[in-house]
């Protein structure tokens, strides 16, 4: 990695003291401070996403009935036991599984720009995989950025 | 009773099998697009010809880029496992191979690709990934005279 890019690293992650800081953020180009806003944008959208995702869900709720549901269990002899899968699970299983037969055939769900990148090999630059949320939050794009040294 | 569950469970894995490998096409050819797009900090918009990727460009990690401009878009027809390779704006090139046709997954069709960014005699970038059919994946942050240079890569098995 160079020289450069590690400050400019080193100045997004808010490790340089002042003088320091001063001193690059003055020597930005044009498009080294674009870069350094458009990291800065993807941290945000990604903190604002998880943030309004997780927003008023309540943890608690579930485990208290969790919790609820499993005091005073009953206590069942095996072959009791067996016989309860055979006709309670076993149903339950092939209505799931016609389930997701429904769920298959009824078509296509909405196309999605995220991908999953399994290798990426860079020369000369850094690189990064930006998960971008879309619109509304309602996907997300899959931007590769390189930081070419 | 026993039989009776053997052959439920028998049945359920039957239908599944037939409705989730229905499509798998492992001989159908790729259709893929490659665009370059120059961004530019001067004021310009987005060019019309990339009015589908508009939404995505004036968005972070973009917002500081204020011109968007097509400079090349390839079409291209790939079997699989088979590559091509096109000129890219300054002398760079690209190659994209179609690896694999994914059986779908949530009625969504993937492809398997790999991509590679060649400048001068030095591979500058090579990824694989795996992509919805219509989806685009980005490639954003190589330097270019007027500014960055993005590019743009989305296959499909279906015309």
């Amino acid at each position: 990695m160079s020289k450069r890019i590690e400050q400019l690293h080193r100045l997004h992650d808010g490790e340089l003291d002042a003088a320091e800081r001063a001193r690059v953020e003055g020597d930005l180009s044009l498009d080294e401070r674009a870069q350094q806003k458009a990291i800065a944008d993807v941290g945000a959208a990604v903190r604002n996403t998880l943030e309004a995702a997780s927003e008023g869900v309540d943890l608690w709720a579930g485990i208290e009935q969790k919790l609820r549901a499993t005091e005073g269990g009953k206590v069942l002899p095996l072959r009791r036991r067996l016989r309860t899968i055979a006709l309670y699970v076993l149903p339950a299983l092939a209505a799931a599984a016609a389930g997701i037969v429904l769920f298959l055939s009824l078509g296509p769900g909405p196309i999605s720009n995220a991908c999953d990148v399994e290798m990426l090999d860079v020369a000369g630059a850094d690189a990064t995989v930006l998960k971008v949320p879309d619109h509304e939050g309602k996907g997300s794009t899959t931007v590769i950025w390189t930081t070419e040294e | 009773m026993r039989l009776r569950a053997g052959l439920a469970m028998t049945t359920c894995l039957t239908i599944i099998g037939a409705f989730t490998g229905r499509t798998a096409r492992a001989d159908e050819s790729a259709h893929c697009t490659l665009r370059s797009v120059v961004a530019s900090v001067a004021p310009g918009g987005v060019d019309p010809r990339i009015a589908d990727l508009a939404q995505k460009l004036t968005r972070a990690p973009f917002t500081e880029w204020k011109s968007f401009k097509l400079l090349t878009e390839h079409k291209l027809t790939l079997a699989l496992k088979a590559k091509q390779t096109v000129e890219l704006p300054e002398g760079r090139r690209g190659t994209i191979t179609y690896m694999e046709h994914l059986a779908p997954q949530a009625g969504r069709h993937r492809v398997r690709l790999h991509l590679e960014i060649i400048h001068g005699e030095k591979s500058q970038l090579s990824t694989q990934f795996v992509l919805d059919e219509g989806g685009t994946v980005l490639t954003a942050g190589s330097r270019h005279a007027d500014g960055m240079l993005i590019l743009g890569v989305a296959c499909a098995t279906e015309s």
